[in-house]
């Protein structure tokens, strides 16, 4: 790992932290806990650009840094529908050529809006609160459509840029396992 | 890894099928738990870690603290209320006009989500301090008594 790429990573999580933290300073959107998370869109900027390990660092650092200021025991809920919302983005981006980012995004803010509802009715044994998950998929199809859309402004306008800025050609090449440098 | 010129559109014909299964999915959630009523409700229901601390009846006034919870739930005054949990305190006022209650204060992060919610939703959810407040509807409706 070269030090652009921790530096992108680096600012890519402290992006993501805070537009999380603004975030959470607005009303809930109808149902508590729904936000639009626009602070994902900087994970799968990430994903898009650096891959899935490096998506995860940044959703690491993100989550963690977050929770210093909104309790360590919202990792409980952010971290393992973070870690299941990212794979599923990170598998469909397989299928980019038929899927757009913005059904990517939907598809990952669903899921992730769901395991939270499914993660606190687990852990409080209180199903009740699933009557929220039917609105919690809908609102996630709306803001993941919603930052979708976000991310594909940033993509169109910023991939040159950063492609070259960042030398990412060659790490593309590395990750679709072609392994060729073209200079050493 | 992805090649960046595949994801310049914000539509392709496969989306088609992302958000047919959500449209799917969602009647399904939705008629598998049911839909929130806004009716009357005639008391709620405080839990911490899914059990029962606290009950309240709106009807009469009347209250019950749970024989293991009565270190948690403290009675400031006859409408207020402070839960505290392991992980943090929540204050709820009740208003027996109203028939409501809400959380006016909780230690829990900045965004502080259980204090916008209102009774209609049916649940009140703080995450962090794992506390639920239910409600109870006079009519037979989608939400019981647990």
């Amino acid at each position: 790992m070269n030090g652009k790429r921790v530096a992108f990573i680096g600012v890519m999580s402290a992006l993501s932290a805070i537009m999380f933290m603004v975030e959470s300073l607005f009303p809930p959107l109808f149902v508590p806990g729904a936000k639009l998370g626009l602070g994902n869109v900087f994970i799968l900027l990430t994903l898009i650009y650096m891959g899935y390990g490096s998506a995860l660092i940044t959703l690491a650092v993100k989550c963690l840094v977050t929770a210093i200021f909104s309790g360590f025991s919202t990792l409980l809920y952010s971290l393992p529908s973070g870690l299941v919302s990212l794979t599923v983005s990170f598998i469909l981006l397989n299928f980019s050529k038929h899927i757009s980012i913005v059904a990517i995004s939907a598809t990952s803010a669903v899921v992730n809006n769901l395991i939270q509802n499914l993660i606190f009715a687990l852990v409080t044994d209180t199903f009740d609160v699933l009557l929220y998950s039917p609105y919690l998929a809908l609102l996630g199809v709306i803001a993941g459509v919603l930052t979708g859309l976000v991310t594909l402004l940033i993509l169109r306008n910023l991939s040159s840029f950063v492609i070259k800025k960042f030398d990412l050609k060659q790490n593309l090449e590395e990750h679709s396992g072609t392994f060729k440098k073209k200079h050493v | 890894m992805v090649d960046i010129a595949n994801l310049n559109k914000p539509f392709k014909k496969g989306d088609i099928i992302i958000y047919a299964l959500s449209v799917v999915l969602i009647v399904l959630l939705f008629f598998t738990v049911g839909i929130v009523s806004k009716d009357n409700y005639s008391g709620f229901q405080v839990l911490i870690d899914g059990e029962v601390a606290f009950i309240y009846n709106f009807e009469d006034g009347s209250s019950t603290v749970s024989k293991d919870f009565t270190q948690n739930v403290i009675k400031e005054s006859e409408t207020k209320y402070r839960i505290q949990t392991d992980y943090g305190f929540n204050e709820i006022e009740i208003n027996n006009t109203q028939k409501t209650v809400k959380v006016i204060d909780s230690d829990c992060g900045p965004s502080k989500e259980c204090m916008r919610t209102t009774t209609n939703n049916g649940v009140i959810i703080c995450a962090p301090h794992r506390l639920v407040i239910k409600f109870n509807q006079i009519s037979d409706g989608t939400i019981k008594i647990g």
